[in-house]
């Protein structure tokens, strides 16, 4: 099937995941990243961009996410969709998000995905957070009787 | 899995437990889990991360980085000022309070929280139900 001549031109990045897998991204959906923009300045146009902290699984994510900010429209309806999607993921994949948002410096994305684990945490009680984020309690009764006592403004 | 789960309650009881190898949120850098909670929906939830543990304590009662995050804000008075005048309320009975060292976690919270709702409006392109603005000026 022959391709529109508009999707010819568009210049294509590749990307390397950490598991060497080859992505070709679409220039105008990879510069949303300020790191690979960064990387880009650094090494020559046709050679491929290393990302050694991605993985393929959410690097295909952050790619798609990346074409559906530049490709959609309005952007308030993508990003429901998006904050959905996230709501709904494993965690492993929420917080991988994250971290590679993070590393990528994609700001929409690291605010997105931050927003939907802050959400998470709305309406539970300080054991409920942690059953729900595996976070171990490594406090003493005395000090978590001492922050009790410190935070009490904000339940008034 | 119990065991396991046993074994890293016992080892950060006594103060072994690195938090960078707990599985979870506790294993995001410091840098992210700060991000999160600048963006908690209010301070009864901070609160309660607070509580959760040492870690969560620290980032989340650590007003350097609360200061930090108002520093580095895009939103300032003026853009506050804006916001508001654009859905016909009154910017001036509006202010940011001066902020002294050490000044009062609940200070912290509540420009913490005024900035979740007002970075919320500039960065979704939503508007901020008239609701919520009442909860925005209450916290100014």
């Amino acid at each position: 099937m022959a391709s529109s001549s508009t999707s010819e031109q568009k210049k294509k990045i590749r990307l390397k995941s950490a598991d060497n897998e080859l992505f070709d991204v679409d220039e105008d959906a990879a510069l949303q990243s300020e790191t690979i923009k960064n990387l880009l300045q650094e090494i020559s146009g046709d050679q491929i961009v290393p990302l050694p902290n991605v993985t393929s699984k959410i690097l295909a994510k952050v790619i798609e996410y990346c074409s559906n900010m530049c490709e959609l429209d309005p952007i308030i309806s993508v990003n429901k969709q998006w904050e959905s999607f996230f709501k709904n993921c494993d965690q492993d994949t929420l917080f991988d998000t994250i971290l590679a948002a993070n590393y990528l410096s994609i700001k929409s994305l690291l605010d997105l995905t931050c927003k939907c684990v802050a959400d998470m945490m709305k309406g539970k009680t300080p054991e409920e957070i942690r059953e729900k984020f595996h976070i171990v309690n490594d406090l003493t009764s005395e000090e978590e009787a001492k922050i009790r006592a410190e935070i009490s403004w904000a339940f008034e | 899995m119990f065991v396991a789960t046993v074994v890293l309650v016992v080892l950060a009881r006594v103060g072994l437990g690195a938090h960078p190898e707990l599985p979870g949120l506790v294993s995001l850098p410091a840098e992210v889990l700060t991000e999160i909670l600048y963006r908690v929906p209010d301070t009864a939830v901070l609160a309660h991360c607070s509580q959760s543990s040492k870690l969560m304590h620290r980032l989340a009662t650590d007003p350097m980085k609360f200061r930090r995050a108002l520093h580095d804000s895009p939103v300032d008075v003026g853009r506050v000022r804006e916001l508001i005048a654009d859905v016909n309320e009154q910017p001036e009975t509006l202010y940011f309070p001066d902020l002294p060292s050490g000044f009062p976690q609940v200070v912290l919270s509540a420009i913490h929280k005024a900035l979740h709702y007002m970075d919320y409006r500039i960065i979704k392109g939503m508007d901020i139900p008239d609701m919520e603005l009442d909860k925005v000026r209450d916290l100014l």
